[in-house]
């Protein structure tokens, strides 16, 4: 509401005609050297024309900036926007090209961005209870991998390495690249017949915290050796909005395997190179793949309960009033879908409660009835839905950040990308007990968030409702601070295990070299 | 870019009500101006009290310049309020109760307690709320000996309801629920109200609660049951804990857990805008902690306090809470509710939840203005508000549907003028310099009722005529003393004398003879009270008000109209 006097209002127009422009409020001051009475300096153009595009834009009460950087902060937390803007602040700078001499957003880009260069959370344990590699140590390729010929080796040389789910996976135990956070079968079809990747990464404030904690008897000295200390990820610190710490980030990404390269949906995603492992074959192939939802989670000093955020390709499922396609098919629904009978002749590979032949049918967000492996049936497609419809303050939120994205590059991949929601705490907890669950108090929005990719067969529950349990490994009461990522200490210990006991010991000791 | 529009801008001419609602008809303009100039006053008076801060008996806790008093500040005519929000369920109650408390209550146990102020089974709770401790910072201490801990509040019929959101339910005769009626209204609109003409409080009590109210149901009453006049008015005083408007199966007309109040919203935005030291600037707990501006654990305090500090600490910027000051409800999200098969087909969630009091979004606005709303399935549809689900679990308890809206206010931020300090954190003022703290002028009969009912009530700025002369008004200050103390008023044109002193709950009672100059101008008058041998402090704002003749009620009017109940 607007109390303004007509006289006030008359002067401020007049002003506004004759005055200053943004242009000349640029420091126009003559130099030192500027003669008295002689014209004024030249104008030099470098100094203030500004760029063709915009390269930030309002968002909330935050500016987006098409710039890396992640903020350590959210320097705005009064609703939701704030928090879906700072998400978005977030995603430009983590998926900002990690080589300088890269156009962010570049179609043909395929090097990596800057979150791909974070240490994965495979490489950080590696269950020979050694010290984690240098930061910037890129995921070791198995043997089969490396037995590739070397000219397919050098074409990729920052290929991520994934590798594929199997019946063994089990929940947040096993780190498999193809497995979702679910009981098996955890595996999702898209719709060309390939099942998703994922890949997880972590900060370097986090990988040097857990540097010192890489195996499970480190982290329960934590606890053991003092009757206080907590497992405490280090938070992103921000003051009077400048960055001084990162902090704690978590990264979960979902890639599709590329089948049609020539297909032109294929240019509005971010695609990378990877090497696909099932380990049950041994087999391994370099694989395009392409960017198809990331999580991505940040302890900040205010949010110290983390700040949850999850994106999503916006051709992942049919907008909520219909379309076409993009080059003829939705990442994960089928516009006209039919159940598919699947033959499982190893019994071994059936779910529990299921028999062959598996119905995969069409009621959305169902699990297949089999696992896969050696003897199982290949994937296929699972009929996907969003049960959570995204919500208003993140569409405002997509609608700025798309925007600026595309007026600074109307090819940039970034702009089909959309946030679909953040979970934050409008009164987080500080001080966390050792065990858990730990508290995330008066969470925010009020609702359930999830991410059709990611969490395809839990969008009923939210991040917390599994991560406020998260232990640290070979404990079942000690706290990890929200992270699942320190349990892989013990699992990798695990996979090594049952590696040796496959008679693949020298196919893990390769891996490291 | 391109050249920026200029802006005009201007102090804002006067506080509008909450959501800008008129409760007056177009018979009732005589009480309608009476009404908007008494809120401007009291909202005024509750901006120059915050601002103010606490310089009396508190060392850090003023120096308040980052918020700033609209009436008095050029506003740029497309500054944009920002939302703040957060949930309507008592965050406290998680805390306290939830998973990771010793009592381990689940979600339905906590929508439970969150309803009826009680868990039936669960022995612990089966009568009420177990203690809790009482060292909460910097973090609640589960450790504290049971011996420190401390009776679970706020106290009141429906007390634990502190998120600036309160509601009643009603059931069928089989329990199912019919319907639920939420308000974030805050007392102060009332009491304005009621001072402005208590026939219109009335007359929306019996529209929005029961047709059978009377005007003697609604009038505060002394300890031996007889209602209590205020001489300031000419009126009945009204009891914001009447017979219809406590506990959450009645009614609930307005908000009455004690710090559900629009001035304490404001006293704490206001108090959140000192920068404190950096260790204290990390979070919502740590800025509650050191700032001591509300509750830790509240969904609400910590994030209105943390949330308007970022404006000042990270933005530099200066803020006030933006017109019309108010606490809000937002719309639900429904995306998590199903209907029973039986429901016409078509028919969502959003068709049962209907505004009654308030607006939506305003233009440029990004939260809406809900005051009270309804979430109520019509009997002919043959079924009940308890066989719709939420996340997959019938409707028990309305609890479960406040877990899905957020309420909010809004705060406009301005470019600061200064670079902000940081303080330390407050901390009790030395003995020697501690002033008494002026808090209410009022009635001294009426006090004593009300203190008896609900406490220090949340009236208006006390309102006196030119000329008038009033014996047994008492200022309430904060503190008690025994050193001789003075009483003055700053501002000019009233004079009193101390006829009475007395202690009270830890405050000092100053009973006055008081009289205002005929030719006192109209305005809002501070009160200094000064103690010998303590440095003076400076003046409690807008604690009286100098009101035109012709807008202060006429006694004989309303007591006439109300005199046939009793």
């Amino acid at each position: 509401m607007t109390h303004l006097s007509p006289a006030l209002g008359i002067l401020a127009v007049i002003v506004g005609c004759s005055g200053p422009t943004d242009r000349s409020t640029t420091d126009t001051k003559p130099t030192a050297k500027t003669a008295v009475g002689a014209p004024p300096a030249p104008i030099v153009d470098a100094e203030i024309v500004a760029p063709a595009f915009a390269t930030s834009a309002p968002c909330g009460n935050l500016t987006l900036s098409l710039a890396p950087g992640v903020p350590g902060d959210v320097a705005s937390q009064t609703d939701q926007l704030d928090f879906d803007c700072f998400a978005w602040q977030e995603f430009i700078a983590l998926n900002w090209p990690a080589d300088p001499a890269s156009s962010f957003g570049d179609p043909n880009d395929q090097g990596p961005t800057t979150w791909e260069t974070f240490m994965s959370a495979d490489t950080l344990f590696d269950g020979n209870g050694q010290p984690p590699p240098a930061w910037g140590t890129q995921p070791p390729l198995p043997a089969a991998c490396q037995a590739l010929p070397a000219a397919v080796r050098s074409a990729a040389p920052s290929a991520h390495a994934l590798t594929m789910t199997t019946k063994f996976s089990n929940l947040f135990d096993v780190p498999v690249a193809s497995a979702q956070a679910t009981s098996p079968p955890n595996w999702l079809g898209a719709q060309n017949g390939t099942n998703l990747w994922y890949d997880v990464r972590i900060s370097k404030d986090e990988y040097e915290y857990l540097a010192n904690l890489y195996t499970p008897a480190l982290q329960l000295a934590v606890y053991e050796d003092s009757k206080t200390a907590r497992i405490e990820l280090p938070p992103g610190v921000m003051k009077f909005g400048k960055t001084s710490a990162v902090g704690s980030i978590e990264l979960k990404a979902a890639w599709m395997v590329v089948t049609d390269p020539a297909n032109p949906r294929w240019a509005r995603y971010k695609k990378t190179q990877a090497f696909t492992y099932d380990p049950d074959n041994d087999t391994c192939a370099l694989t395009t793949v392409a960017l198809i939802a990331l999580h991505i989670i940040h302890k900040t000093s205010s949010q110290p309960t983390w700040v949850w955020a999850t994106f999503e390709h916006i051709d992942n499922l049919p907008p909520s009033g219909g379309g076409t396609p993009p080059g003829g098919y939705y990442n994960l629904a089928a516009t006209a879908c039919q159940s598919k009978s699947v033959a499982v002749p190893d019994a071994a590979c059936l779910a529990s409660g299921a028999s062959s032949p598996v119905t995969i049918g069409c009621e959305p967000n169902t699990k297949p009835g089999y696992n896969l492996g050696p003897t199982c049936p290949a994937p296929v497609a699972i009929q996907v839905d969003r049960v959570m419809p995204v919500n208003s303050d993140a569409t405002t939120a997509n609608a700025a950040a798309q925007a600026l994205i595309t007026g600074s590059d109307p090819t940039s991949v970034w702009q089909y990308y959309a946030l679909v929601d953040v979970l934050w705490s409008t009164s987080p907890t500080s001080g966390q007990k050792r065990e858990v669950p730990l508290t995330f108090a008066s969470p925010q929005p009020p609702r359930h968030i999830s991410n059709a990719a990611l969490e395809t067969y839990t969008q009923s529950l939210t991040c917390i409702d599994c991560h406020a349990s998260a232990t640290i490994a070979d404990s079942d009461s000690y706290g990890a601070d929200f992270s699942f990522v320190l349990r892989r200490a013990a699992a990798q210990a695990q996979a090594a295990k049952r590696t040796m006991m496959l008679g693949k010991a020298a196919t893990a000791a390769s891996a490291h070299q | 870019m391109q050249p920026k529009t200029p802006t005009s801008s201007a102090p804002l001419p006067a506080f509008d009500p909450p959501a800008e609602h008129d409760d007056f008809t177009s018979e009732e303009a005589e009480q309608r101006a009476q009404f908007l100039a008494t809120w401007s006053s009291f909202m005024q008076a509750s901006t120059e009290i915050a601002i103010t801060g606490d310089p009396w008996q508190s060392l850090d806790d003023q120096n308040r310049s980052f918020y700033f008093n609209p009436l008095t500040t050029s506003i740029p005519d497309d500054a944009t309020p920002a939302a703040i929000e957060w949930n309507a369920f008592p965050g406290r109650l998680i805390a306290y109760f939830g998973s990771a408390s010793p009592s381990n209550l689940t979600d339905a146990q906590l929508d439970e307690l969150a309803d009826t102020g009680k868990v039936a089974a669960v022995p612990a709770f089966a009568s009420g709320f177990p203690n809790i401790p009482s060292k909460v910072c910097p973090t609640l201490d589960w450790s504290q000996p049971p011996s420190q801990w401390r009776t679970f509040g706020p106290p009141g019929p429906r007390g634990w309801l502190d998120e600036y959101c309160e509601w009643s339910v009603t059931r069928n005769a089989a329990g199912k629920i019919t319907s639920v009626s939420f308000t974030c209204e805050n007392p102060e609109y009332w009491f304005t109200l009621w001072q402005s003409d208590p026939a219109v409080v009335l007359r929306l009590y019996q529209q929005y609660i029961n047709p059978e109210v009377v005007a003697a149901d609604l009038y505060l009453e002394d300890a031996a049951g007889n209602p209590v006049k205020n001489p300031l008015t000419g009126d009945y005083a009204y009891n914001p804990l009447n017979k219809w408007n406590t506990g959450t199966t009645v009614g609930a007309m307005h908000l009455t857990s004690p710090p559900n109040t629009v001035g304490a919203e404001i006293y704490l935005a206001a108090a959140a805008t000192i920068a404190r030291p950096d260790s204290s600037e990390t979070d919502p707990q740590s800025m509650v902690c050191c700032s001591q501006y509300g509750q830790p654990f509240r969904n609400s305090d910590p994030h209105i306090g943390f949330s308007a500090n970022a404006f000042i600490y990270q933005q530099g910027k200066r803020i006030t809470l933006a017109n019309p000051i108010g606490l809000y409800i937002q719309s639900p999200n429904f995306a998590s509710y199903t209907l029973p098969a039986t429901a016409p087909p078509g028919t969502t969630a959003a068709n049962f939840w209907t505004v009654v009091r308030g607006r939506l979004a305003q233009p440029g606005t990004t939260y809406d203005q809900i005051l009270r709303a309804t979430f109520a399935v019509p009997e002919s549809l043959g079924f009940t508000v308890s066989d719709i689900q939420i996340s997959g679990a019938p409707i028990q308890w309305a609890a479960q549907i406040a877990r899905t809206f957020n309420i909010g206010l809004a705060a406009l931020a301005l470019p600061g003028t200064t670079a902000p300090t940081q303080y330390a954190c407050p901390t009790p003022t030395p003995p020697a310099s501690t002033n008494l703290w002026p808090q209410i002028v009022i009635d001294d009969a009426l006090l004593t009722a009300y203190l008896a009912a609900v406490g220090i009530p949340a009236l208006p700025p006390a309102p006196l005529a030119p000329g008038q002369s009033v014996s047994g008004l008492t200022l309430l200050c904060a503190g008690t003393t025994t050193a001789a103390t003075t009483i003055s008023f700053p501002d000019g044109g009233i004079r009193a004398t101390v006829t009475r002193t007395y202690t009270v709950d830890g405050m000092t009672a100053f009973v006055l003879d008081l009289t205002v100059a005929a030719d006192a101008a109209e305005g809002l008058r501070s009160v200094l009270v000064t103690t010998a041998g303590v440095p003076a402090g400076p003046p409690t704002p807008g604690l009286l008000r100098v009101v035109a003749p012709a807008s202060t009620p006429a006694p004989t009017r309303l007591v006439h109209r109300y005199s046939r109940n009793h």
